[in-house]
């Protein structure tokens, strides 16, 4: 069991190279898109999201900075497993709900939503993710919005810094992003497509834009209407987004450093310098990241089309749902 | 449907589409698509068993909730992922030919995508090798893989995957080259929560290979031991 001489991708410009990255996009995507037009469309979300971010915390705090706001965003944040158990429950209560009661998108009758902790966070996820699991009969299937704690050896600081990343109205939002009307409604609707094909197989450009979509649409639907904790929140993770997409066609071209990447999430992000790393480190390790902002613009285009021609947001939903996670010209020429 | 094209479709169900695929009525490459579109779907369809075939060598999860296969956890080796990137080839060339063929909008969403897919994964497997550069694919692997099958109604196909754990862990070392230090990082977590999943099976008193021990323990048992080993050899590697 002889040691494999590992290489550092940590300094120094070591991604998967230009070429590579486009074409891995244009395949989980059907887009044709360079890595400038990615860094581009992650810019300008980054600038989009900063002037709402500002908004939303003058609204908060009239006479205090961003920072404050956020400060106050977080100051309500779980203090134990249990009470962050407690806050997932809800959150996927109110998103379903919501779904209901605006009729966003119809709910498959088989889809199960449960909270769960889980003991700790997924190595390439986020400190909430969906885990799904389908019957194989597309009658069934069983969403776990799974939530990690902080492990206990960490310092105060950063589990205090970890609990603020899961703040309640932060977390009503992932609730949206990973359960429904985002992944798990997605998965759900995917996996009693009828066509074995469309069942099984899926883009990334889809399943990685359809949540991002989702909870924008939400937020815009009314979800925590008149609600300034909600706009900082959807602001700041919107600006996580469009970092992501920056960070990844940099470094995979080889245009940025990790350390270079952690700056951008600490600075313009505003990330803890743990969390900023951590995001870092796994655009580094999984170009894909970039295809969330790139699939939700595509997204709110085709919603857009789809809802004029269908009469109802929830129409065009499902619409869009139910043709399966296809690369988006696909999509497109069945819809029409 | 034709008698004659309903007895491709079931061949190519129950065997594959290598039969549909080398039938004398398939035209050559450089000649047009088919006339039917019955028979351009059995072909697409046959493609599907190829990408499916090709990937869930490769990587079980794929037809997680599909269960019409149980796919095996096969050890990882250069064989492997040659015979894979064969498939995708042959499923390639299928669909150049579906697509010069009159199909339904459904049909064309479904080609579309599956050309998507194996444009992604031909890229992931010979372009990206993904397997033998990024030490954390062979843990995810194993972790997707049985966590996508229910132990209450799945068991005999979970415990199969569950004894496939050491082979398999073992050939993912024997073909990594030259992975990134982040990758491997990535792995030494996806490892210690694929212990943790492991933990969650079993009681802690199983013994792998004891004759007193419920067939399901033991097999988890050695999945543990397995994946303990590996963990070593990835933090061992990783100070190197």
């Amino acid at each position: 069991m002889a040691p494999v001489p590992s290489r550092e991708l940590t300094q120094g410009h070591h991604g998967i190279g230009r070429e590579a990255f486009e074409k891995l996009l244009a395949s989980e995507s059907g887009l044709e898109i360079t890595c400038d037009r990615v860094a581009e469309l992650g810019e300008s979300e980054i600038d989009a999201a900063q002037r709402r971010l500002e908004a939303a915390a003058h609204s908060l705090r009239p006479d205090g900075t961003v920072d404050d706001a956020l400060a106050t965003l977080e100051s309500d944040r779980a203090e134990d497993a249990a009470q962050l158990d407690a806050l997932a429950r809800g959150a996927i209560d109110e998103a379903a709900a919501f779904v209901r009661t605006t009729r966003f998108a119809t709910l498959p009758s088989g889809l199960r939503l449960q909270a769960a902790i889980a003991p700790r966070v997924d190595p390439i996820g986020g400190l909430a993710v969906l885990d799904f699991r389908r019957d194989g009969r597309g009658t069934a299937s069983d969403a776990v919005f799974r939530v990690s704690p902080p492990a206990s050896e960490l310092s105060r600081i950063r589990i205090a810094e970890w609990y603020g990343a899961l703040a309640p109205a932060r977390m009503r939002l992932i609730a949206l992003d990973q359960t429904v009307p985002g992944r798990a409604l997605e998965e759900a609707v995917r996996a009693a497509c009828p066509d074995r094909i469309r069942r099984t197989a899926s883009v990334a450009g889809f399943t990685e834009g359809w949540p991002a979509y989702a909870r924008r649409a939400a937020v815009a639907a009314g979800f925590g209407k008149d609600d300034a904790r909600i706009a900082l929140a959807d602001a700041s993770a919107d600006l996580v987004l469009g970092a992501r997409a920056v960070a990844a066609a940099r470094i995979h071209e080889g245009r940025m450093t990790i350390a270079e990447a952690v700056n951008l999430f600490r600075d313009r992000a505003h990330l803890p310098a743990d969390l900023a790393e951590r995001e870092a480190r796994l655009c580094a390790a999984d170009p894909l990241r970039a295809l969330a902002v790139v699939g939700r613009r595509e997204l709110e285009q085709i919603a857009g089309a789809m809802q004029e021609r269908k009469g109802s947001r929830g129409a065009a939903h499902d619409a869009i749902l139910a043709a399966g996670a296809l690369p988006f010209p696909a999509l497109r020429a069945w819809l029409d | 449907m034709h008698p004659r094209i309903r007895s491709r479709a079931h061949r190519a169900l129950g065997i594959g589409l290598v039969v549909v695929a080398s039938c004398e009525s398939r035209p050559p490459a450089s000649q047009e698509g088919f006339s039917s579109p019955e028979l351009a779907h059995v072909v697409l369809d046959g493609a599907f068993h190829h990408w499916r075939n090709a990937m869930a060598a490769i990587d079980p999860s794929v037809t997680a909730g599909d269960t019409a296969r149980d796919a095996a956890l096969a050890p990882l080796t250069p064989e492997t992922i040659r015979r894979s990137l064969e498939l995708l080839d042959r499923a390639r060339q299928d669909l150049e030919r579906v697509e010069r063929s009159p199909l339904t909008p459904d049909a064309k969403a479904s080609l579309a995508l599956l050309r998507a897919r194996i444009d992604a994964d031909e890229a992931d497997l010979a372009v990206l090798r993904r397997p033998e550069r990024d030490a954390s694919f062979a843990p995810a692997v194993v972790r997707r893989s049985l966590r996508a099958l229910d132990r209450e109604t799945q068991e005999p196909a979970l415990r199969a995957r569950l004894e496939a754990v050491p082979a398999y862990l073992e050939g993912s070392r024997d073909i990594l080259q030259f992975p990134w230090r982040i990758h491997t990082e990535i792995a030494i977590q996806e490892t210690d929560a694929l212990l943790a999943d492991l933990d969650a099976m079993i009681p802690p008193s199983a013994t792998a290979g004891d004759h007193e021990t419920p067939p399901f323990d033991a097999a988890v048992a050695a999945a543990h031991g397995a994946a303990e080993q590996h963990a070593k050899w990835l933090r061992f590697h990783l100070a190197n």
